[in-house]
C-alpha cells in the first residue's frame, strides 16, 4: 500500500504540492510566446515538442509579486482534463510523501482555501497541496 | 452495421441524383437520345434497388415509378414533353427532399405520395406539348464500333447496308414474340447488324414497342429488299433507307483511342461520357485529416532542421555540415511531395458543387421569366473537400444574385442591343497556388450611383459618408451590412443573406472575394480561396519582439511610404493608395505591445482584406513568407480576438496567426470610436 506521492515546490518561501499522478512532465523554463488579451496569469503558450501548450504563473494567479525567471524555475506540465498545462514555478524541490494532512483552513496568506486539497506536514514546514482543478478552472469564470 | 451502409447509400445516392439531374436537363436543352434516355432509366432502377434494401420505402416508391414512366418513354410508347420533364424534375425535388429526411435521421419523412400519384397519373393525361426533338422523330441510332466495323466490312465486300425501319399495327398483341419472327425472317436475306431493340433484350422491352429498326446488309436492292419486308404481317409501315457513308478516317482514330486503353473499353458509354472511373476506395475524412497533421508535423521539425543546419554552417564548415545539408534539401522535396499527395487525397474536382448549378439555373430562369443561358467552365479544378463544401452556399448566392439582379429581363436586354439571352459563367481554376472561382454575368452592370443612393435611404452610410466615396467604394458598398439592391424583397436573392455574409463566409476560408463591375456590360465576382485548410503560407512580420504571422491569402500588398504620407481623418490614420483611402492600425495598440518610437524614415504596411474593407497594418519589420501549419491555441486558452491560432517556426518558437477578417471587422472598429 503506497503512500501518495507529491511533487513538492516552491514559490518564494512558501512550499506547494501537486500530486504525482496529475503530473505529465517537469521541465526548464522555455521561450513563452505572449498572447494578447488573455487572463493576467495565462503567460502564453511554449512549443512542447510539437504540441502547443498554454503556461500560467502561479504567482500572479495568486496575487504576488512578478519575478524574472531563474535557473531554478520550472514549468510544471500538468494534465487538465482533455489539455495540457504548464505552470511555471520557483523551484522544484523534491518528491515527497506526507503522513498528516489536515484539511485547509480558510484562507492561506493571501490566499483562498478551497484552491488547496489540505496542508501536509513535514519536518520542514507546512506544504499546501493543490486542487489543481480549482486552480486551473479559476478561468472559466 | 446499417448506419455504414447508410454513409455508402448516401454516397451512391448523391451521385445518381447528379447523374438524373444532368441527364433530365440535358433532355430538355438537347432532345432526347436513347443513351440519354437509358442513363436517366438505370440510374432510377439503381436507386430504386437500394433504396428497397435500405428500407427507404417511399424513395423506393417514388424511384418505381419513375423507372416506369422512363420505361414507357424508352419504349416510345411516351413522348419527352416540357410537363414530363417538369414532373421530372419535381421527382428529383421530391428524391432530394426524402434524402435530407435520411440525413438528419430523425425519423420525420417528407410525403411523397402526392408525386407518386402525379408519376402514377401522367402517362394517361392528354399530352399536348410536345419538345423539339433535336433528331429526326425516326432517329438512327448511334453506333458502336464494333457495329461499324462491320459495316465498313460489308462495304469493303461490296454489299449494300440499309436501315429498315417498320412499324408493326397497333393491335398487334404480341409484339416481342413478332419482333423474333421478323427478325429471323430478315436474316435469311442477309446479316443483321444492329437492330432496336437489340434481340437480346427484345423480351424485356419490345413488348411495348411497336417499331423495330434493323440495320441490314446484304446484296439485295433497296427496291427488292422493300418488296421482301412488305410480305411481312402485320406490318403497316415500312421505310428503307441506305446508311449514309461511315467516316473512314474518324473511325480509325476511335479505334486506336480505344485500342490504347484497353481497360477504358470494358463500359463504352463510361468512354463517352468521360466519367470513366479509375480504381478507388473510399477513405474515411479523418484518417485523411490524421494523414495531414502528421504531415503538418514533418514540415515543422523540416524547418527546424533547416535552422539547425544554418546555425551549424555558420559555426564550422566541415563535410557532416554539408552532408547535414544535403540531407535537409532531399527532406525539402519529399516532405514537399508527401504533403502534396496528402493535400490531393483530400481533394475533389469542384464537378461535384458545379454539377448542381445548371438545374439551379433552369429553375431560376423559369421563375424570373429570362433566359439564361450557363457556362461553366474548370469544372475538373480541384479542392479541398470541406473547402467545396463550405463554398457552396456562397457560390449559390452569387448565382442567384447574378440571375434576380444582374442579368436583365429579354425584352431589356433586346433594347439594349445585347442577345435576348443572358449568359452566366461559372469558372474554377488553380491560379498563383490559390483556386480562382469566378462567377460573372453579363448583365446590367452595378451603378455606383443607385447604390450610394441605396446605401443613403438605408442609413448604412451618412450624407457626408456618401459624399467622399469613389466609384469602386460606391460599388464595394454591396459588402456592407445591410445592404440589398432590390427595390423589393425577391423569393430569389432577397432570403435576408446579403453580401457580407457571402463575404464573410469567404473570409472564414482564408479566402478573399472581389468584384468587376462595367454598367451595361456585366459583373464578375472573383473567389480566392487557399488549397487547402490546414497548411498556408503566412508573412512573417514583426511587432516590436514579436512574431506574428499574417495569412497570405489575406494580404492584398504591401507598401512602403514615408511617415509624411500618413494622413489623419478625425483621429484615424489613413493612407491614399491608389485614390482608395486606407485606414492604418497599429495592432501594438490592440496588443497591448510597445510601439516602435523610433522614428523611422518609412514605414512599413502590409495591406489586407478585400473591396471596401481594405486595412493597412502597421508592421514593425518584414521576415519574409513560409509555410506553416496552423495550429489550434487549444480550449484551455480559448477563442482570443485577432487571432486565428498558432505555428512552431523553424527556431522552435510559437509564432501568432492573425485572424484578418476579425481584425478588420472588430477590433478596427474599437480603435476608431
Amino acid at each position: 500500500m503506497g503512500q501518495v506521492q507529491y511533487i513538492e515546490f516552491c514559490i518564494d518561501k512558501e512550499q506547494y504540492a501537486i500530486g504525482i499522478q496529475d503530473i505529465y512532465e517537469i521541465i526548464k523554463i522555455q521561450d513563452i510566446t505572449q498572447i494578447p488579451n488573455v487572463r493576467s496569469y495565462v503567460k502564453g503558450v511554449i512549443n512542447l515538442r510539437g504540441n502547443i501548450v498554454p503556461v500560467i504563473s502561479l504567482r500572479n494567479l495568486f496575487d504576488l509579486e512578478e519575478k524574472e525567471y531563474s535557473k531554478a524555475t520550472r514549468i510544471i506540465v500538468v494534465h487538465h482534463e482533455e489539455d495540457t498545462v504548464g505552470i511555471i514555478v520557483d523551484r522544484v524541490n523534491k518528491v515527497a510523501t506526507f503522513d498528516d494532512i489536515q484539511s485547509p483552513p480558510e484562507r492561506i496568506g493571501g490566499i483562498a482555501g478551497n484552491y488547496f486539497v489540505g496542508i501536509g506536514l513535514t519536518d520542514n514546514g507546512m506544504v499546501a497541496i493543490l486542487k489543481l482543478n480549482e486552480v486551473l478552472l479559476r478561468e472559466q469564470e | 452495421m446499417i448506419s455504414e451502409y447508410r454513409e455508402v447509400f448516401l454516397e451512391e445516392l448523391e451521385e445518381q441524383l447528379q447523374i438524373m439531374d444532368g441527364a433530365i436537363l440535358s433532355l430538355e436543352q438537347e432532345g432526347e437520345t436513347d443513351q440519354v434516355i437509358q442513363s436517366l432509366f438505370r440510374a432510377a432502377h439503381t436507386l430504386k434497388g437500394s433504396s428497397a434494401v435500405m428500407g427507404y420505402e417511399e424513395m423506393k416508391q417514388l424511384t418505381h415509378e419513375m423507372e416506369h414512366l422512363l420505361e414507357q418513354v424508352r419504349s416510345k410508347t411516351l413522348r419527352i414533353t416540357v410537363a414530363l420533364i417538369d414532373l421530372l424534375f419535381k421527382s428529383m425535388d421530391s428524391l432530394r427532399e426524402l434524402k435530407e429526411d435520411i440525413l438528419r435521421d430523425d425519423g420525420a419523412i417528407t410525403d411523397v405520395s402526392k408525386r407518386i400519384r402525379d408519376l402514377q397519373n401522367f402517362s394517361h393525361l392528354p399530352q399536348t406539348w410536345t419538345l423539339p426533338v433535336a433528331t429526326e422523330p425516326i432517329s438512327m441510332p448511334k453506333l458502336k464500333l464494333e457495329t461499324e466495323l462491320k459495316v465498313q466490312n460489308a462495304e469493303d465486300q461490296g454489299l449494300n447496308v440499309y436501315w429498315i425501319t417498320l412499324q408493326l399495327s397497333a393491335d398487334c398483341t404480341i409484339k416481342g414474340a413478332r419482333f423474333y419472327v421478323i427478325y429471323s425472317r430478315i436474316s435469311s436475306w442477309g446479316e443483321i447488324l444492329h437492330s432496336v431493340p437489340d434481340i437480346d433484350m427484345a423480351f424485356e422491352q419490345s413488348n411495348e414497342a411497336h417499331e423495330f429498326q434493323f440495320l441490314f446488309t446484304g446484296s439485295h436492292s433497296s427496291q427488292r429488299l422493300e418488296e421482301l419486308v412488305s410480305t411481312l404481317t402485320e406490318v403497316t409501315s415500312l421505310m428503307v433507307e441506305p446508311l449514309p457513308p461511315i467516316d473512314r478516317e474518324s473511325l480509325s482514330r476511335r479505334i486506336e483511342a480505344e485500342t490504347e486503353v484497353p481497360e477504358k473499353v470494358i463500359n463504352e458509354e463510361q468512354v463517352q461520357k468521360g466519367t470513366s472511373k479509375s480504381q478507388t476506395i473510399r477513405v474515411s475524412v479523418e484518417r485523411l485529416d490524421h494523414l495531414m497533421n502528421l504531415v503538418g508535423e514533418l514540415v515543422i521539425d523540416h524547418t527546424r532542421i533547416h535552422q539547425v543546419e544554418r546555425t551549424q554552417r555558420r559555426r564550422f564548415s566541415d563535410d557532416s555540415v554539408n552532408e547535414l545539408g544535403q540531407i535537409s534539401d532531399h527532406l525539402t522535396r519529399i516532405i514537399g511531395d508527401l504533403q502534396e499527395s496528402v493535400m490531393k487525397a483530400r481533394m475533389l474536382p469542384i464537378e461535384q458543387l458545379f454539377n448542381r448549378f445548371p438545374r439551379m439555373v433552369r429553375d431560376l430562369s423559369r421563375d424570373l421569366d429570362k433566359d439564361i443561358e450557363l457556362v461553366i467552365d474548370g469544372k475538373d479544378t480541384e479542392l479541398d473537400r470541406t473547402l467545396i463544401e463550405e463554398i457552396s452556399d456562397p457560390l449559390i448566392h452569387l448565382i442567384r444574385n447574378a440571375a434576380d439582379h444582374g442579368i436583365e429581363r429579354p425584352e431589356q436586354r433586346e433594347m439594349n442591343g445585347k442577345n435576348r439571352k443572358g449568359t452566366l459563367t461559372i469558372r474554377a481554376a488553380h491560379e498563383d497556388n490559390q483556386i480562382a472561382i469566378y462567377v460573372e454575368d453579363d448583365g446590367a452592370g452595378i451603378d455606383p450611383a443607385k447604390m450610394v443612393k441605396s446605401a443613403l435611404d438605408k442609413g448604412i452610410i451618412s450624407a457626408e459618408e456618401a459624399m467622399m466615396l469613389s466609384d469602386r467604394e460606391a460599388i464595394d458598398l454591396i459588402f456592407r451590412p445591410g445592404f440589398s439592391t432590390a427595390s423589393q424583397v425577391s423569393d430569389i436573392s432577397g432570403r435576408g443573406v446579403g453580401m457580407d455574409i457571402v463575404r464573410s463566409h469567404i473570409e472564414k476560408l482564408n479566402g478573399l472575394i472581389d468584384i468587376e463591375t462595367t454598367l451595361g456590360q456585366g459583373t464578375r465576382f472573383q473567389i480566392k480561396l487557399p488549397l487547402t485548410l490546414a497548411i498556408i503560407v503566412g508573412l512573417l512580420v514583426k511587432l516590436h519582439d514579436q512574431t506574428f504571422i499574417i495569412p497570405m491569402n489575406n494580404i492584398t500588398e504591401i507598401v512602403r511610404i514615408p511617415h509624411h504620407d500618413i494622413h489623419t481623418v478625425r483621429g484615424q490614420s489613413v493612407i491614399l493608395l491608389r485614390d482608395q483611402i486606407i485606414p492604418i492600425i497599429w495592432l501594438h495598440d490592440n496588443f497591448n505591445i510597445v510601439r516602435s518610437e523610433q522614428r523611422r524614415e518609412y514605414i512599413q504596411l502590409v495591406i489586407v482584406g478585400s473591396a471596401e474593407k481594405r486595412m493597412a497594418l502597421a508592421v514593425d519589420e518584414l521576415l519574409g513568407n513560409q509555410e506553416i501549419v496552423i495550429k489550434a491555441l487549444g480550449s484551455y486558452i480559448g477563442k482570443v480576438d485577432g487571432i486565428a491560432g498558432s505555428t512552431i517556426l523553424g527556431d522552435g518558437k510559437v509564432a501568432l496567426i492573425l485572424e484578418v477578417p476579425e481584425i478588420i471587422n472588430h477590433l478596427v472598429r474599437r480603435t476608431v470610436m
